[in-house]
């Protein structure tokens, strides 16, 4: 199994601008000539955010589950990254199956379909599942008049929606899925996918407060053993329990908590805090290790790690 | 976990010790709304002495943020004190630290409630 992230930024897609890139350049530049070793060494020595960065595509993640058809997570802006790869991949003439699985359908999660360009092609199949009934409806609405000019009824592929269910598995290209409801408003879904003997999960806009016991047990219950949890970390603790409580997203340290209860190896920060640049978002990864280990216990070392745009997990 | 308090003039100190943790954050959150209550009605301020505290979970944090958005708008103030190393780090990682007020030592945060309750805590000590 693969996880390959083509949009890991929360709520709308960010971008750096020009004074931002040369605040980078600088920075980076004298890094380097202190460095003073050559190049390429010197500049695999820099931090991730000199010698790279988080991206500013909104939620759109890859799984690969050794089946042909494609296995995709939300239509976020990283849809359009994502239909490139495709089509390098098989051109554009070879039909494809594509599965997606939709969090929910706030505009962030949908909003690279108009730009996926394999649902432009016909031939391809594009199958989107989820547990909201309304996905149609907000999948049709953002390319209707006024806001698109390429109305959904023009789109050459065959688009099919399926219903989902909460709390039953599936067997979808080559994984048994089983999307868990979640807490956030207008309710998402999270999904565990496992294949191969490797369990990814995918949670994001959700909000855990961890004062209900049954709340908690059931997001342990769905997290248990997983390989890796790509979760929601968009807030600090003092955000999410202040000024952003009930807005819906958690925190790092709760997702820390919650993957230590369930056993999981892999905690994966996601769906970024937009206002934050890559230099504080290395920070916030860094204290999220330091609070792993300080929030351990018995609990063996859990790896913490910050998804960015382009990032592959290998389970 | 134990929670106990004492008022020193103005100021309601509130001592914990052992884990906040999942296991007492329900109990630790009924002190302390408790206290707040109290320090509403009395004109009074919170300082919560952590200094035996080891550790402090998520919904320990939760529980203070929760007194404190009962306190802030009657004018108390939960002032946090004494922290161990491991805590403070968790507060900094938490961004609890940028909400409270922290002091290293308790006579600096019972002096900044008010020179009385310094005066009180001092003679206690």
């Amino acid at each position: 199994m693969l996880v390959r992230f083509w949009g890991t930024r929360g709520s709308v897609p960010t971008a750096m601008n020009a004074s931002h890139m040369r605040e980078r350049v600088v920075a980076a530049a004298k890094a380097m000539q202190a460095d003073g070793g050559p190049i390429e060494e010197a500049v695999d020595r820099l931090p991730f955010h000199l010698r790279g960065t988080y991206g500013g595509e909104s939620s759109c993640v890859q799984i690969e589950t050794g089946s042909d058809e494609y296995v995709v997570c939300d239509m976020g802006s990283g849809a359009r990254r994502f239909a490139l790869h495709c089509l390098g991949k098989h051109g554009p003439a070879k039909p494809q199956v594509y599965n997606v699985f939709q969090s929910h359908v706030h505009w962030d999660h949908i909003m690279g379909f108009p730009f996926f360009v394999p649902a432009y092609i016909p031939g391809n199949v594009i199958r989107i599942h989820g547990c909201h009934d309304v996905l149609e409806m907000a999948y049709r609405r953002q390319q209707a008049d006024p806001s698109f000019p390429v109305h959904f009824d023009f789109l050459g592929a065959r688009i099919e929606f399926v219903q989902l269910e909460p709390g039953t598995s599936y067997e979808i290209a080559g994984a048994t899925v089983t999307p868990f409801k979640q807490v956030h408003h207008g309710d998402s879904y999270g999904y565990r996918f496992e294949a191969g003997g490797k369990v990814a999960v995918y949670s994001t806009d959700s909000e855990h407060k961890l004062e209900d016991p049954e709340e908690t047990d059931h997001f342990i219950r769905y997290f248990a053993g997983a390989d890796v949890v790509v979760f929601d970390s968009m807030y600090s603790l003092a955000e999410a329990t202040s000024l952003k409580e009930d807005w819906g997203h958690s925190s790092n340290m709760v997702g820390v908590e919650l993957c230590h209860m369930a056993g999981a190896k892999h905690f994966c920060m996601f769906h970024h805090e937009p206002i934050f640049d890559d230099a504080q978002i290395d920070a916030v990864l860094a204290q999220t290790r330091r609070f792993e280990e300080i929030a351990r216990g018995e609990n063996p070392p859990m790896e913490v790690s910050a998804a960015y745009d382009g990032m592959e997990i290998r389970l | 976990m134990k929670v106990s308090e004492t008022l020193y003039a103005d100021a309601i100190v509130v001592r914990v010790e052992g884990r906040i943790d999942q296991a007492s954050a329900a109990e630790f959150q009924k002190h302390l709304t408790d206290q707040v209550g109290l320090a509403i009605d009395g004109g009074k301020q919170i300082v919560v002495d952590l200094s035996k505290v080891d550790y402090i979970s998520s919904v320990g944090l939760r529980a203070l943020m929760v007194a404190n958005k009962q306190a802030r708008p009657k004018g108390v103030v939960i002032r946090v004190a004494s922290m161990q190393e491991v805590v403070k780090e968790v507060f900094t990682i938490s961004h609890f630290d940028k909400v409270f007020p922290t002091f290293d030592e308790m006579p600096k945060a019972l002096q900044a409630v008010s020179a009385l309750a310094a005066a009180a805590y001092g003679a206690d000590c």
